[in-house]
């Protein structure tokens, strides 16, 4: 696994250059700190204050973190532990339904290319272009009554992760992603005698390894920020996850207090992160698959 | 009668995307002696463990008393976004609270229940305060009842009224008062004097207010012209105008809803607004703001000595249109139970009162009765030991409330011609050289368009 | 090359595509196209949803098509669509990049950072946005410019700079998970293309110019299709910062949506009409997109 990159190990090394790059890096560095840590941190701090100081004064809450037992408050009768369970179960399985979907579909469109893949990836683009909140009423229906046979999803993950599954941006990215994929590794593969499922395993898996880290991980932040569709096919309390408790917690507690559960709901997406960044930011390369 | 919630009856795949579409009314027939369901919503979340805990009492009470009905709650509440839903899907709870601001609009497309029976057979009507039964009432049909109410008025920051110089217990009665103390409080204080709510059709529905305090009508009585471009609203108008331009008085913050002003306000960056007397609760609970601080009194006049006119807020409880006549009454007699009981009964008062008090919950924020003056007075003395809200700070609103005429809202498309007068506002404070005449024609215009639809 | 005939092969290659795209072709079939059929027929209707429907014919077209509030909309959209596309595009391309540079083990912090704004919570962004872009002189911003001399500027207040407030807080709040896609794309750039470049002489640019951005054009062309969709169907922006003020010079196609649905009229088939409209010119100019952008694909 080579650095090499847009820059060749020698041209590091070199002084101007290697000036040149700690730089830029440390600009950007810089400017992400500030721009992305920076809320998250004052979220923190903002956790630990007296909600009057904070309204009054936003940029002084780094020197008054004070209010620890706003961690004690907030949870009060919330049953943490299963809400953060729900919403791993409801992150994690979206992720999961999203990935098989994209990458069964770009599969096909990418790689098999029988004749239809054209009318299926149009078919896939065509639900971006009309916004969810046409389909969401009769979208409820549906998981409500599943075409009139009376099995109902409401109040199962599947009403969650499954239309999680159509995820036409998904879709679209991985196919995009495959389509760069040069012809030759795959008709390598299908010279040894390997049939679809398996050329999929040993050639394409690997080399998608980044394209699906990055929309599992996008899959699973969706869902675990989306409101609106879980509070209405998840109304058993025991299956909620944090986004739809977080408006009830949101009424009844002050805003310091309410930080305190946000800054323990923002935890999930940055262990998701941590977990997925391997298969994401891996230089997975093409020369693994020339290797075989 | 549609399906109450739920059914898992074989129906065909047709009849289900018919009933989506075109919507058969094909429905089983009306229900037989079978056990009534009844839903009820707005359950208490688990966080809130007093109010809970007293919520499942009086559903047990509640049990008792009607062994024949089959009761389950849901925490389901109001939410425009989900209310659709589950109203196509028959999922929405038998009772349910929405706000003022809804009622007239679920009235006009029929998403709520006609009650009109339940209610007068279970003498619902005369407990009710009767200003406010026009909202809830259609052609001589009820369709709701209130549970909840407020009146708008001048809500001020008692400390900086002090700091200002200014009387905390007196504070301005005439809109050239208001301007006055602005300027005050702007020149010798860090505050802005005043501010306005400006989105979500809430600065429509505050100019709204201070057009009906100037004598001024949104709508004619029949409700089908926009009567709002004429004097009251110019002056109005005109005023803001001069507060944020010439006195430089007024919050140059144009896009501030209801929450964005509270929390300028609970930081102490403002000294009044207009609002409802619930602002108290939000301030208070979730923000903060000291309740020794808050001030309320009565809508601002023209001339000193007028009658303060207002408009309301609040919160109605309605039954789903698609309830049968037993569930309705079901759900009326809830109603009269659990949201009127607290007026009729001193030990239901004082155990409502514990229940919101010890979790830090405002108890009793004076508004408007929703039962009869008389009632409504008791109550309170009932629960005066319990009250944490310091009802002395609206005293300047209470005096005046055997005076104040309650405005009924445009009995039709009230949001419309809110969210129509919404730019209007934004336009006059944020524009310094916005014409206010032809904004204001502008917007009849629009909300004409709207009116006939 | 297998023995099997080309016939049988495509036939074989049918059955087993089709296997494979199963699962995609019933999630998307139940989950996806039969709701939005269902929707996009309630642009014909008017709808209690307690009683029946009524089929009206083209009059939820008529009536969106009229509505002044359209054009605004739709001049707005089209002007979020150009500021954003115009930062929203390049920023996060550039960034990736230049992570890419850095070494692996740290590529990952970069990341990180780059991807936080997406989980910051919404009430969170709001709140610090808003005061970043308060109007008097001691919000955020403006005391960061009062030094440069730059007076006070009314930020969301002014309708002529309240959609490029909005566009700069979108883009903060997106390039995250843009610049995560554009990275899973360099990784699969081949070394050997680089190396191959600078046995040919090619400088640092001349190798991104080249090399890393020709070799990554599938993802880069599908990405500019999206945020043009993405960015045509925005909402949540100005619907928490400015619910589509000042006098609606943030107002966008979606805003209205929203406000025929859930506004006070709660009118369904207004807001599924324009829904059909939008998708129909959406589609349009995705196809006249992909037709011209052909040559450069794969």
């Amino acid at each position: 696994m080579s650095d090499a990159g847009i820059l060749t190990p020698a041209e590091r090394r070199r002084p101007a250059t290697a000036i040149g790059l700690a730089v830029v890096h440390g600009a950007v560095l810089l400017g992400l700190a500030i721009a992305g840590l920076g809320p998250l941190l004052w979220l923190v701090a903002a956790s630990l204050g007296n909600t009057q100081d904070v309204l009054r004064d936003p940029l002084g809450v780094f020197t008054r973190m004070t209010e620890w037992q706003h961690y004690v408050d907030a949870f009060r009768g919330v049953d943490t532990a299963r809400l953060l369970l729900n919403t791993v179960l409801v992150a994690g399985g979206s992720a999961i339904v999203t990935v098989v979907v994209a990458l069964s579909a770009g599969y096909v469109i990418a790689i098999m290319r029988p004749r239809w893949a054209p009318a299926l990836s149009g078919a896939v683009l065509a639900t971006i272009f009309l916004p969810a909140v046409v389909s969401l009423v009769p979208l409820y229906l549906t998981v409500v009554d599943m075409f009139g046979t009376g099995l109902s999803l409401q109040n199962t993950f599947w009403a969650v992760w499954l239309p999680a599954g159509a995820n036409a941006f998904a879709v679209v990215l991985v196919t995009g992603f495959l389509r760069a994929i040069p012809r030759e590794l795959i008709e390598a593969a299908q010279i040894d005698g390997a049939g679809p499922l398996r050329t999929m395993w040993s050639v394409v898996l690997p080399l998608a390894r980044p394209i699906l880290g990055v929309v599992a991980l996008l899959a699973a932040i969706g869902a675990w920020k989306d409101y609106l569709w879980p509070s209405l096919v998840l109304t058993d309390p025991l299956l909620r996850p944090i986004s739809v408790a977080l408006p009830a917690l949101e009424r009844t507690n002050d805003l310091a207090t309410f930080f305190a559960i946000l800054v323990v709901a923002s935890i999930v997406p940055i262990v998701l992160f941590v977990v997925f960044q391997r298969p994401l930011l891996a230089n997975a390369g093409l020369s693994a698959g020339i290797k075989d | 009668m549609l399906k109450p919630h739920r059914s898992r009856g074989l129906i065909s795949t047709v009849a289900i995307a018919a009933l989506a579409i075109a919507g058969l009314t094909g429905c089983s027939a009306a229900q037989p002696d079978g056990p009534v369901e009844l839903v009820i919503g707005n359950q208490p979340a688990a966080t809130e463990t007093a109010r809970l805990a007293l919520f499942n009492t009086m559903v047990e009470q509640f049990k008792t008393a009607h062994p024949n009905y089959e009761i389950t709650t849901t925490e389901d509440g109001w939410d425009a976004q989900t209310f659709t839903a589950r109203l196509a899907a028959g999922d929405l709870p038998t009772v349910v609270g929405v706000p003022f601001t809804e009622i007239r609009g679920l009235i006009e497309r029929g998403q709520v229940a006609d009650i009109t029976d339940a209610t007068t057979e279970l003498g619902v009507l005369d407990q009710l305060n009767p200003q406010l039964t026009d909202l809830v009432t259609n052609d001589g049909h009820i369709y709701g009842v209130p549970t909840l109410a407020y009146a708008m008025g001048l809500v001020y920051n008692r400390a900086i009224f002090e700091a200002a110089g200014l009387d905390p217990d007196a504070p301005p009665t005439t809109w050239d008062a208001v301007r006055e103390a602005a300027k005050t409080i702007t020149d010798t204080t860090d505050a802005y004097g005043f501010a306005q709510v400006t989105t979500d059709n809430q600065g429509g529905w505050v100019l709204g207010a201070e057009i009906a305090s100037r004598g001024g009508q949104l709508v004619n009585a029949a409700g089908d012209e926009v009567a709002f471009d004429a004097p009251p609203a110019t002056d109005s108008l005109q005023l803001l105008h001069d507060m944020r331009w010439v006195d430089e008085s007024l919050s140059p913050n144009g896009l501030q809803a209801a929450l964005d002003l509270a929390q300028s306000f609970a930081a102490g960056q403002v000294g009044m607004f207009i609002l409802q007397s619930d602002a108290y609760r939000p301030l208070t609970e979730l923000l903060g703001f000291p309740g020794t601080d808050f001030g309320f009194g009565a809508m601002p006049t023209v001339e000193e000595g007028d009658a303060p006119v207002t408009l309301s807020g609040g919160n109605i409880d309605i039954v789903n249109p698609k309830a049968t006549p037993a569930q309705a009454k079901a759900a009326v007699e809830w109603i009269q139970f659990a949201e009127l009981g607290r007026y009729l009964s001193e030990d239901a008062a004082r155990a409502d009162a514990e229940a919101l008090g010890s979790e830090g919950s405002a108890v009793a924020i004076p508004g408007l009765p929703v039962v009869t003056a008389d009632a409504y007075e008791r109550y309170l003395g009932w629960i005066a030991d319990l009250n944490n809200v310091p009802v002395e700070n609206f005293r300047p609103y209470l005096d005046r409330v055997p005076e104040q005429i309650v405005q009924s809202e445009p009995a039709t498309h009230g949001q419309d011609i809110y969210a129509a007068l919404d730019p209007v506002v934004q336009a006059v404070i944020t524009d310094q050289n916005a014409n206010i005449a032809q904004l204001l024609s502008d917007a009849a215009v629009a909300a004409q368009a709207v009116l006939g639809r | 090359m297998s023995a099997l005939s080309p016939g049988r092969r495509r036939r074989r290659v049918n059955t087993a595509a089709l296997l494979i795209a199963l699962p995609t072709i019933l999630v998307f079939a139940v989950f996806s196209w039969w709701p939005i059929l269902l929707g996009a027929t309630m642009s014909l209707q008017r709808t209690n949803f307690v009683g029946p429907a009524d089929w009206v014919g083209l009059d939820n077209f008529v009536y969106v098509l009229s509505d002044p509030q359209l054009q605004h909309a739709v001049v707005n959209t089209l002007w979020f669509t150009a500021l954003a596309v115009l930062f929203g595009f390049p920023l996060p391309l550039m960034l990736a990049v230049v992570i890419s540079t850095v070494r692996a083990r740290s590529r990952g912090l970069y990341a990180g950072l780059a991807y936080l704004p997406v989980i910051v919570p919404p009430v969170v962004a709001i709140l610090l946005w808003r005061f970043a872009y308060d109007p008097s002189p001691t919000g955020l911003f403006n005391a960061m410019l009062a030094p440069l001399g730059i007076g006070p500027l009314p930020w969301l207040n002014d309708a002529a700079i309240a959609m490029p407030s909005i566009v700069l807080q979108a883009t903060w709040a997106a390039a995250g998970t843009s610049v995560l896609i554009y990275l899973a794309a360099l990784t699969a750039v081949r070394p050997e293309l680089y190396e191959a470049a600078v046995l040919d002489g090619a400088g640092i640019w001349s190798r991104i110019w080249h090399v890393t951005l020709p070799q990554m054009r599938t993802i880069i062309l599908v990405m500019i299709l999206l945020q043009l969709i993405g960015a045509a169907q925005v909402f949540t922006e100005p619907f928490l910062m400015t619910s589509g003020g000042p006098q609606n010079a943030t107002l966008t196609i979606l805003l209205l949506m929203y406000r025929y649905a859930f506004g006070g009229a709660a009118d369904y088939g207004a807001a599924t009409a324009l829904g059909v409209l939008l998708a129909l010119v959406l589609a349009l100019l995705s196809a006249v997109y992909l037709r011209l952008t052909r040559r450069w694909q794969e």
